[in-house]
């Protein structure tokens, strides 16, 4: 869990903070809201991940009120039982809205974006699937029983009712694919991840 | 019956009645009948525009194209051959 917070931070730190002081860059970024909100979801999925249950019951209670702190305060909901890879970064706060079956590695999020399930559909298998390296731009909604591919850039305000294939960027409502080029993004989180890493 | 109609039919049946018949006429309602919603108007919108390899521009969202599937294949039938 801490690695994977570890890697969130230093994600939204590389992307949204290289020019900053030192005290933006390794003070601010940890009590910023999108990076609380991540820390206790973070903490929620390991709990809901245990597999003693009196324990785990006993380790619930500070999410719950942790979680509940969070959305009163930042109106950012991600579902604990979501499975989210490493380096999840919500940039601004507000009217996010995070319950996908399952999100890749790297994944930006800006504020009101919504990633849910359709009112018509049934159980888990309705929720988004969202790949590796995706830009979710401010005010986009990712709905059903889609997936969205690696690599990709929703833009602002879209919403995305079918699926999205790897190396593209949509825009619209419904969201249209209007490149299939999207090196720019791939090239910029390579970047990140062998800096992380070096 | 129409193949455009035929084609809404099916598309309404598998995503929104989840596979069970379509049971109205082509003259209903969508919205009205809370057969789709609006999220279901744009889910509907992007099938056809996959479906038939055509851009359909905002200002054709309107309730004498989309009201219902008869309504539908009027519009689409209506557009130039892409």
């Amino acid at each position: 869990m801490f690695d994977v917070i570890r890697a969130d931070v230093a994600l939204k730190r590389e992307w949204f903070m290289k020019e900053e002081s030192w005290l933006v860059r390794h003070v601010r970024v940890w009590i910023e809201p999108g990076t609380l909100a991540v820390i206790v979801y973070r903490y929620g999925h390991w709990v809901q991940s245990m597999k003693v249950p009196v324990l785990r019951e006993i380790l619930l209670v500070p999410y719950w009120i942790a979680k509940l702190v969070i959305v009163v305060t930042t109106q950012i909901y991600i579902a604990s039982r979501a499975d989210i890879g490493e380096g999840l970064v919500l940039h601004n706060f507000s009217g996010v809205y995070l319950m996908p079956k399952r999100i890749g590695k790297n994944c930006i999020v800006f504020q009101g974006v919504l990633v849910g399930h359709l009112r018509h559909s049934k159980g888990a298998r309705s929720a988004p699937v969202i790949g590796d390296n995706v830009f979710l731009g401010a005010g986009c909604k990712i709905l059903g029983d889609v997936t969205v591919g690696n690599n990709v850039v929703v833009g602002a305000n879209s919403l995305v009712v079918t699926s999205v294939p790897d190396n593209c960027t949509v825009v619209g409502v419904p969201a249209r694919i209007v490149s299939r080029n999207t090196e720019w993004i791939r090239e910029k989180f390579g970047k990140i991840a062998e800096h992380h890493s070096g | 019956m129409d193949p455009v109609e035929q084609r809404i039919r099916e598309f309404i049946s598998k995503e929104f009645l989840e596979g069970a018949a379509a049971d109205f006429d082509a003259d209903d309602s969508l919205l009205e009948t809370g057969l789709i919603d609006s999220i279901g108007l744009f889910r509907l919108v992007a099938f056809l525009e996959e479906a038939y390899r055509i851009r359909i521009p905002d200002q054709d969202l309107l309730a004498e194209n989309f009201r219902s599937i008869s309504h539908i294949a009027r519009y689409l039938n209506a557009r130039p051959a892409a």
